[in-house]
C-alpha cells in the first residue's frame, strides 16, 4: 500500500507539472480509418461528422486496430477505457482528457533556426446521453504565450485572451437530440465543428485554415442536423456566429453543409459548401481584405480512397470566393483555390508514414502581385506506440503561408508532438 | 508492463517551457543599433512585443498596433528575422510614420520612445484607445462578458483537480487488483 501511495503521489506531482507546463489545439480525427472499412465517423466519435470525444466503441478500436500490438491477438481488456479502466463509467457517460505538446524547429530560408515549445491541447471532454438527449462539451486551459508556449485557441476563448495567466477555452459545447428509428439523425445546437470538407487533425492545412473550418478553433455557434446512413452521410448547419470573438461585426453568419457518398467501404466521395456574411472582414487574417462587409463562399470536392489496406489517399480541392474588391482600386472580386493531397501508408499496425502536398492561391484571377501560389510539402511518421499515447514527427517545407494559418515565411519546419488521452 | 503506462504517460506529457521567445524586439534593437540613455533597457523594458502586439504575450491575431500592422504590410512574417531587417530598412528609408504622430517610427524606436509609438493618432485615435488603429475594427477574444484570468489561482486549481483525480484513479485501480 505504501508503494501505491508513493506512486500516486509521484504521478500527481508529475501531473501538476504537466498541467502547469502544458496552448491548446485539436483532438482526434482520422479520416484514413476508411482503410478498415469505417466510412462514417459516428461509430467512434460522439460528433457524427468526426473529431473530438471517442465513444466506448471508438476506444476499443483504438486498442484493437489503431495502436501498435505487442502480443498477437492479445485481449486489450479495459485498457482502452477512461483512465485505463480505473473507472467503470455508466453507458450514458463519456469522458476524455486530452493533452498534446509540440516541439517545433522553424528554419526560415536564410535565417537561423528557432526552437519553440507549444502546449497544443489540455482539454477535458464529456458527453452525457439520456435517452435520445445528449449534452456534450469540452473545456480546457491554454497557458499564456511567452512564458509557457501557449496562447493558442484564441477563437475558442471563454476568458479574455491574451492574458498573463492563460485562458479557459471551450472548443465545443452542444445539446443534441437523436432522431429516427436507428438514431440516424442528430439535431444539435451550440458551438459546433463546421460541417465542411475532410475533417482532419492537421488544422494548419490550407483547406481548413483558409476556409476557417478547422477542428482546433474553427467552430461556430449554430444549429445543425446530421445524417448518417449506410451509403450516405452529411450535415447541414445554420451558422449564427462565433461568440468567442467580439465585437459582433466580425462574427460570420450563414450556413454550411457537406455530403459524402460511399459507393464501397473503401471509397468516399463528397462535396461541401459554406456561405457566410460578416459586417467587417478579418483583415487581420488576410491583409488583402479591408475592414468592411464581406460575403465569403467556399465550395469543395473531397475524396477518401483506400485502394489497399495499407494505403489511404485523401484529396480535397476548394474554390474560394469573397465579395470584396482588391485594395488599390482593383475591380475584380477575390477568387482563389486551395487543395490538399495526403497519402497515409500504414507500414505496420500503429506506424504510419504520411506525405502531403498543399497548394493555395487566393487570387488566381488577378494579373498582379496578388496572384501568388503557395505550396507546401509535408512528410511525417506517426507512431501509436502505447495505449492512449501517440508520437508524431513531421517535416514541412512551405513557400509561404495562407490567410488564417500561421503566417510563416518560406522555409522548413521540423515538428515533434506527443499526444496522450485518458 | 501495462501497469506502467500511466506513469510513462505522465512523464512524456511534461513539456518544457518555451525554450525561445520571439527574437523580434532584440532584432529591432540590433538592427537599429539602439542604445538608450537614462538606464532604459535596450530590449524595451521587457515589453518589446507590445510594439506590434496587443500584449507582451504576442500571439496570432494580436498584431493590432500601428507599427505591427505596417510591418506586416512590408512583408514581416513569424520567425523571419531577415524579413524584419528588410522591413526596418524600408521603414527607415521611407520615414514610415505608422501612428500618424509626425515622427518617423525608426526615430521613435532609436530614441527609446517606443511607448509613444504604440499610441495611435491616425483617424482620430487617442492615447486612451490602447493604441489600436480603430478600436471598433479590431478583433478581441473571449465572449463579451468574459473575465480575464489575472492570477495563477485558476490554472493551479485546475491542475490540482486533474492530478488529484489521476491519483484517485490509480489508487482505485490498485485496490481493485488487490
Amino acid at each position: 500500500m505504501g508503494l501505491v501511495r508513493k506512486t500516486a503521489a509521484l504521478v500527481a506531482a508529475l501531473s501538476v507539472l504537466a498541467c502547469l507546463m502544458l496552448a491548446s489545439r485539436p483532438a482526434f480525427a482520422f479520416p484514413w480509418m476508411i482503410r478498415e472499412g469505417y466510412t462514417g465517423c459516428n461509430t467512434c466519435h460522439a460528433d457524427p461528422s468526426g473529431a473530438g470525444i471517442l465513444t466506448q466503441y471508438g476506444r476499443g478500436m483504438e486498442e484493437v486496430i489503431l495502436r501498435m500490438p505487442y502480443k498477437k491477438d492479445a485481449d486489450p481488456g479495459k485498457t482502452g477505457n477512461f483512465f485505463f479502466g480505473a473507472f467503470d463509467l455508466p453507458d450514458q457517460l463519456l469522458l476524455q482528457t486530452d493533452a498534446r505538446n509540440l516541439v517545433m524547429t522553424v528554419i526560415p530560408n536564410g535565417s537561423p533556426a528557432q526552437l519553440y515549445d507549444y502546449v497544443m491541447q489540455l482539454d477535458q471532454s464529456a458527453q452525457l446521453k439520456l435517452g435520445r438527449f445528449r449534452m456534450n462539451g469540452s473545456i480546457g486551459y491554454t497557458p499564456p504565450t511567452q512564458e509557457w508556449g501557449g496562447g493558442g485557441a484564441l477563437a475558442a476563448s471563454l476568458t479574455d485572451q491574451p492574458s498573463s495567466w492563460g485562458a479557459i477555452v471551450a472548443r465545443q459545447y452542444w445539446l443534441g437530440l437523436d432522431i429516427g428509428k436507428d438514431e440516424e439523425f442528430l439535431l444539435r445546437a451550440g458551438r459546433l465543428n463546421v460541417p465542411y470538407g475532410i475533417r482532419t487533425l492537421e488544422h494548419p492545412f490550407f483547406v481548413r485554415s483558409v476556409t476557417r473550418t478547422d477542428s482546433n478553433t474553427g467552430q461556430e455557434h449554430g444549429v445543425s442536423l446530421a445524417y448518417t446512413g449506410e451509403k450516405v452521410r452529411g450535415e447541414v448547419m445554420a451558422i449564427l456566429g462565433n461568440y468567442a470573438i467580439r465585437p459582433d461585426a466580425f462574427r460570420e453568419r450563414g450556413g454550411s453543409a457537406f455530403v459524402e457518398l460511399t459507393p464501397s467501404t473503401k471509397v468516399a466521395i463528397g462535396a461541401s459548401a459554406l456561405i457566410t456574411h460578416a459586417d467587417v472582414a478579418r483583415s487581420d487574417l488576410e491583409p488583402s481584405l479591408s475592414a468592411s462587409p464581406i460575403f465569403r463562399q467556399d465550395y469543395a470536392l473531397h475524396a477518401r480512397i483506400s485502394p489497399a489496406k495499407a494505403l489511404v489517399i485523401l484529396a480535397e480541392v476548394d474554390a474560394l470566393y469573397n465579395s470584396q474588391q482588391l485594395p488599390g482600386g482593383g475591380t475584380s472580386n477575390h477568387f482563389g483555390m486551395a487543395s490538399l493531397l495526403q497519402v497515409d501508408l500504414q507500414l505496420y499496425q500503429g506506424i504510419h508514414l504520411l506525405a502531403a502536398n498543399e497548394i493555395y492561391n487566393g487570387h488566381i484571377a488577378e494579373k498582379n502581385a496578388y496572384n501568388t501560389t503557395t505550396v507546401t510539402a509535408w512528410g511525417g511518421l506517426w507512431w501509436f506506440f502505447a495505449p492512449h499515447v501517440d508520437l508524431r514527427v513531421d517535416f514541412v517545407y512551405a513557400t509561404g503561408s495562407a490567410p488564417g494559418s500561421t503566417p510563416t515565411s518560406p522555409g522548413s519546419a521540423l515538428l515533434a508532438q506527443i499526444h496522450g488521452y485518458l | 508492463m501495462m501497469r506502467s503506462w500511466p506513469f510513462v504517460l505522465s512523464i512524456l506529457m511534461v513539456a518544457a517551457p518555451a525554450s525561445a521567445t520571439s527574437e523580434f524586439p532584440k532584432t529591432i534593437v540590433t538592427h537599429l543599433a539602439i542604445t538608450c540613455d537614462g538606464g532604459a533597457s535596450p530590449i524595451f523594458d521587457k515589453q518589446g512585443c507590445t510594439i506590434c502586439h496587443l500584449t507582451n504575450n504576442g500571439g496570432l491575431g494580436t498584431v493590432q498596433h500601428p507599427f505591427g500592422i505596417e510591418m506586416r504590410k512590408l512583408g514581416v512574417t513569424q520567425f523571419n528575422d531577415n524579413a524584419l531587417d528588410t522591413a526596418l530598412d524600408q521603414a527607415q528609408t521611407e520615414g514610415l510614420d505608422s501612428n500618424c504622430d509626425g515622427i518617423a517610427d525608426t526615430t521613435q524606436l532609436s530614441s527609446c520612445d517606443w511607448p509613444s509609438l504604440v499610441v495611435n493618432h491616425c483617424d482620430g485615435g487617442t492615447a486612451n484607445d490602447g493604441g489600436l488603429i480603430n478600436p471598433t475594427e479590431n478583433v478581441l477574444y473571449g465572449c463579451s462578458t468574459s473575465p480575464v484570468i489575472d492570477s495563477p489561482a485558476l490554472p493551479v486549481f485546475m491542475a490540482c483537480v486533474l492530478s488529484g483525480t489521476l491519483a484517485l484513479a490509480i489508487v482505485r485501480k490498485r485496490r481493485k487488483r488487490a
